[in-house]
């Protein structure tokens, strides 16, 4: 953790006097080294001045009632290690993007290193001592050289060329990605695109690191990089504001700052803000192995809800600062707290209802996955697939061997869905397809790599089936499978016994299974919030009335109160969490039996998350079947009845999510499990980088 | 996925034609391509292949990844052929049926351009698969930087280009999932009429056009962050004129034009 030889804190000359940015630039350096040498907790240059001082400051965003910042006062002082928590919408972002200048107050005094933000002559000063690290890791590429993006910030800080060479290096070596260095980020996965723009941040050699969240849309591989990095970085003296949700990032801190509404809500020890807030532990394998996280985490929730009498004891700990993201208002939290085994009904019977004719109503439909295998080099579309499929099928004659095998997998499927009710025609069919896609991997598949290979797994009605593993392992592709958005290159896809590669049944499929995809906001498309959830209702032929009703059943079952206010609103005004509950209410208004979730918590607060933890249990109860791709093991926990875990596209363990999280649980990243639960300090796969080589 | 892969892939290794001054390279490039329209003969075609192939074994990059790249340009190689074929009527008939009447001038201008246009594509595509985006762009900016003093904003045109390439494959990718959700929510785009149609890519294009503010909006935030103020900067890489290696490169290509020169004279 110290500073070795060739770590970023090495004086690297910095700045040359080019003139580039004037004489501040020179002082940045020296202070910089000053500041890092002494481990960052003393200044030799200037006096001793915070390197944050806000001072009762107010932001209220254009067009908005109200204030996002009403009134924050802090100081941060240099080599503080500070977490910022609180729901969506309390002002953490705004907090952090006034110490960056990308914001300025309304009212009020935002101070950077004794520096005015609201002076425009001095933003570049404070911006070049200040890096800053956001959500979305693509949207920080500048190039598509991985070296030449690091290289960016120094570039801008006019840093001489042979200088910024080594600082590339420097950087890209700190977070482990040097190998990568001439990669195109478009290749990377979330997590090492992250670190690349760390690296990026780190090689302007700043004084502070603002970090906006930068592990919400990693997995926890992905994670755990990159909180080592931010540990590291703290260790050598780098100040360090860190906006998040994960308990684990706030307890690497040492002090936590909850915003609530726009004001402080809490500043002291990230452990009481853990227990205050009810923060999920991210209970990543490793650390679930802990022997004390799940009591700590029983403890923190019981003494939350003791805090706060009146507050929905969810088990999940469900949001205990009102700020909840679903809720227009506290009646909605309480709604449900206590309305789910209606809404349940109320979804049960819409299941019900939607199944058609081929179908009991009283059952759900079953998905089965027979030997898929699927592969992006040789994959095939989705819409295509059949016509040349029965092509192939009918030259394929000669193999009747292979077809009389299938029929027969055809036969075990019907029996084992006990659901659908095949018909002697729906096998014929299926039995077609089927050999006309064991002819195709006779002809395709000779070395192509698998995205996945030989799945099978059942999912029930008012079950959820869990799909874990780490970005790349082929969960969101058995996820589009599920939906037919893909096909599968071996093996087959039943859904309430429709095979997915039937595209005269498509339409048929589509009101069986729906599916929500990651981000499922970033769809919404139409003027108004009841033309988007109607869209999917609208596909499915339905008369208006219908329509109208479903439309507000979907909203009311994410608890948006749909008022005639709501309905005519444009999606786009709404905030994130409103976006997320219509793109979700847009899906749930097709009312089909089996639904398909991709990473349906990403990106949401502990509210959110709770709401969509209640949705989920409330469409199991209706009979739902439920497939949900998750990089969430609490969540796994929480809601799953089998878990299938995956990795380079095969399972290495599937069962009950006990059996599977167990299965897990030894990876090598062990020794921690025994340090003590609520230790501030242990940060997972340190020790991995640590043998890497790598120094900060 | 197919745009990906068409335009500016760089290929990473360490060759001759990956060290050269980008500015070597981009010039070199831009005067063969325009030598390849004075290519009028068998023995200029041939002159001009050697020169390809050179820079082909002198840059490392493995034929097949050349040829990979200009798999999406096969189908308008073969347009102008076919064109050529038919159109140009010069020269004795070689094959008659019914009114089809192909003359040799055509089969050699079928060949010679369809050769020609193969020469000058594969020289692009060397050009991107060899130098970075970065080293392009800065190449650009540093060849223009006189029109700078006419008002024309150089630097933050070519930084412009830089970040769109670098968007290519993020927007590609996102589209798909856009018309994945939307087909999973009954989005048909199939057998409609025109206006239809136009009206059914409504719920793609709005995502779409939204995902693309959104990109802009962090994507500046981001580059404020980094202090970047569209004024003074240093670059990560030098250009660097060699007199040996570039030198060598220049000698080469004033070769390469001196015998070009010298056939269409002769002939």
């Amino acid at each position: 953790m110290s500073m070795s030889s060739g770590g970023l804190g090495e004086p690297a000359g910095g700045v040359e006097g080019n003139g580039c940015l004037g004489e501040p630039g020179d002082d940045i350096e020296v202070e910089v080294h000053a500041s890092t040498r002494d481990g960052g907790r003393q200044r030799t240059a200037g006096a001793p001045c915070p390197v944050a001082l806000l001072e009762d400051v107010h932001l209220r965003y254009p067009g908005s009632s109200t204030e996002a910042l009403a009134g924050v006062t802090l100081t941060i002082e240099p080599g503080e290690h500070v977490c910022i928590l609180g729901g969506n919408g309390s002002g953490k972002s705004t907090l952090l993007q006034l110490l960056n200048v990308l914001a300025l107050p309304s009212a009020g005094r935002v101070r950077m290193f004794g520096i005015d933000t609201a002076d425009p002559s001095r933003t570049i000063d404070i911006r070049s001592r200040t890096a800053t690290v956001f959500q979305h890791p693509e949207d920080q590429m500048v190039t598509s050289i991985v070296a030449d993006d690091v290289a960016f910030g120094p570039e801008n800080l006019c840093v001489a060329q042979p200088h910024i060479a080594q600082r590339v290096d420097e950087a890209l070596l700190a977070v482990d990605m040097l190998e990568r260095a001439q990669s195109d980020p478009s290749d990377l996965s979330g997590g090492q695109m992250q670190r690349v723009a760390i690296a990026g941040a780190l090689a302007m050699k700043p004084e502070v690191l603002l970090l906006d969240e930068p592990c919400a849309m990693l997995d926890a591989e992905g994670r755990a990089g990159v909180r080592g990095i931010i540990a590291r970085a703290s260790a050598a003296g780098i100040t360090v504001v860190h906006v998040t949700h994960f308990a684990e990032d706030a307890l690497a801190a040492e002090r936590a700052i909850v915003l609530d509404h726009g004001r402080v809500a809490f500043d002291g020890d990230p452990r009481r803000a853990v227990q205050l807030l009810g923060l999920d532990r991210d209970a990543e394998p490793d650390e679930g192995a802990m022997p004390g996280a799940a009591a700590t985490h029983g403890a923190s929730a019981g003494s939350g809800v003791a805090s706060r009498p009146g507050a929905p004891s969810d088990p999940d700990g469900a949001a205990l600062l009102q700020s909840g993201l679903f809720c227009c208002s506290p009646a909605h939290q309480h709604k449900v707290a206590t309305s789910d085994p209606n809404s349940a009904q109320k979804v049960a019977v819409c299941a019900g209802e939607s199944q058609g004719s081929t179908m009991r109503p009283s059952n759900g439909a079953t998905v089965v996955f027979k030997n898929v295998s699927f592969s992006y080099v040789v994959a095939k579309n989705p819409r295509r697939a059949e016509k040349k499929g029965l092509l192939s099928g009918l030259f394929g004659k000669g193999r009747l061997a292979k077809s009389a095998g299938s029929a027969s997998n055809v036969a075990s499927i019907a029996s084992n869905n006990n659901a659908a009710g095949t018909n002697t025609s729906l096998e014929a069919r299926a039995a077609t397809s089927t050999t006309a896609r064991l002819e195709v991997r006779g002809v395709a598949s000779t070395n192509a790599p698998l995205a996945l290979s030989s799945l099978s797994f059942t999912a029930r009605p008012g079950t959820l089936t869990a799909l874990i593993g780490r970005t790349g392992s082929g969960k969101s592709t058995t996820a589009e499978l599920a939906c037919a958005l893909k096909l599968p290159l071996e093996g087959t896809v039943h859904v309430g016994g429709v095979d997915t590669a039937d595209l005269s049944r498509r339409r048929e499929l589509r009101r069986l299974v729906g599916y929500v995809s990651q981000l499922p906001e970033r769809q919404l498309f139409a003027e108004t919030v009841f033309d988007d959830v109607a869209f999917g209702p609208r596909n499915l032929g339905l008369p208006d009335p219908e329509i109208s009703l479903r439309v507000r059943e979907a909203l009311s079952s994410v608890n948006l109160d749909p008022t005639d206010d709501l309905l005519k609103r444009s999606p786009f005004t709404l905030s994130g969490g409103q976006q997320r509950s219509v793109a979700l209410a847009g899906v749930l208004a097709m009312k089909q039996p089996v639904l398909v979730l991709d990473e349906p918590m990403a990106g949401l607060d502990p509210a959110g998350r709770a709401q969509v933890r209640a949705l989920i249990r409330s469409l199991k109860q209706a009979g739902t079947t439920l497939i949900m791709v998750t990089h969430s093991m609490a969540d796994v926990a929480a809601l799953a009845d089998q878990a299938i875990a995956l990795e380079h596209g095969r399972v290495i363990a599937s069962g009950s999510p006990d059996e599977v999280l167990a299965v897990m649980r030894p990876r090598p990243a062990s020794p921690h499990a025994t340090e003590a639960p609520a230790a501030p300090a242990p940060i997972p796969h340190e020790h991995q980088e640590a043998h890497h080589g790598v120094a900060l | 996925m197919a745009l990906r892969s068409s335009i500016g892939q760089y290929y990473s290794a360490d060759s001759f034609l990956h060290r050269l001054d980008p500015r070597v390279k981009l010039v070199g490039t831009i005067a063969f391509m325009v030598s390849c329209f004075f290519v009028n003969n068998a023995p200029g075609l041939v002159l001009a292949s050697l020169a390809i192939a050179t820079a082909v074994a002198s840059s490392r990059v493995p034929a097949r990844t050349l040829l990979a790249q200009l798999k999406p340009l096969i189908l308008f190689l073969v347009i102008t052929s076919v064109i050529n074929l038919f159109f140009v009527r010069t020269g004795p008939v070689a094959f008659q049926m019914g009114p089809l009447a192909l003359h040799v001038g055509g089969i050699e201008a079928a060949l010679l351009y369809t050769a020609r246009f193969f020469l000058l594509l594969a020289a692009g595509s060397l050009l991107t698969l060899t130098t970075t985006p970065v080293a392009l762009t800065d190449a650009a900016e540093n060849l223009l930087s006189p029109l700078e003093r006419l008002g024309v904003p150089v630097t933050q045109a070519t930084l412009v280009l830089s970040i769109a390439l670098r968007f290519v494959p993020t927007l590609s990718r996102e589209a798909e999932h856009v018309i994945a959700a939307q087909t999973a929510r009954g989005a048909d785009l199939e057998n409609k009429s025109a206006f239809a149609y136009a009206r059914a890519c409504v719920p793609l294009i709005v995502p779409l056009f939204a995902s693309a503010l959104r990109h802009a909006e962090n994507l500046g935030r981001a580059m404020d962050a980094r202090c970047y103020t569209g004024g003074e900067r240093t670059h990560y890489h030098v250009m660097q004129f060699s007199a040996r290696r570039d030198g060598a490169a220049v000698a080469a290509l004033v070769l390469y034009f001196a015998l070009l020169a010298a056939i269409n004279l002769a002939g």
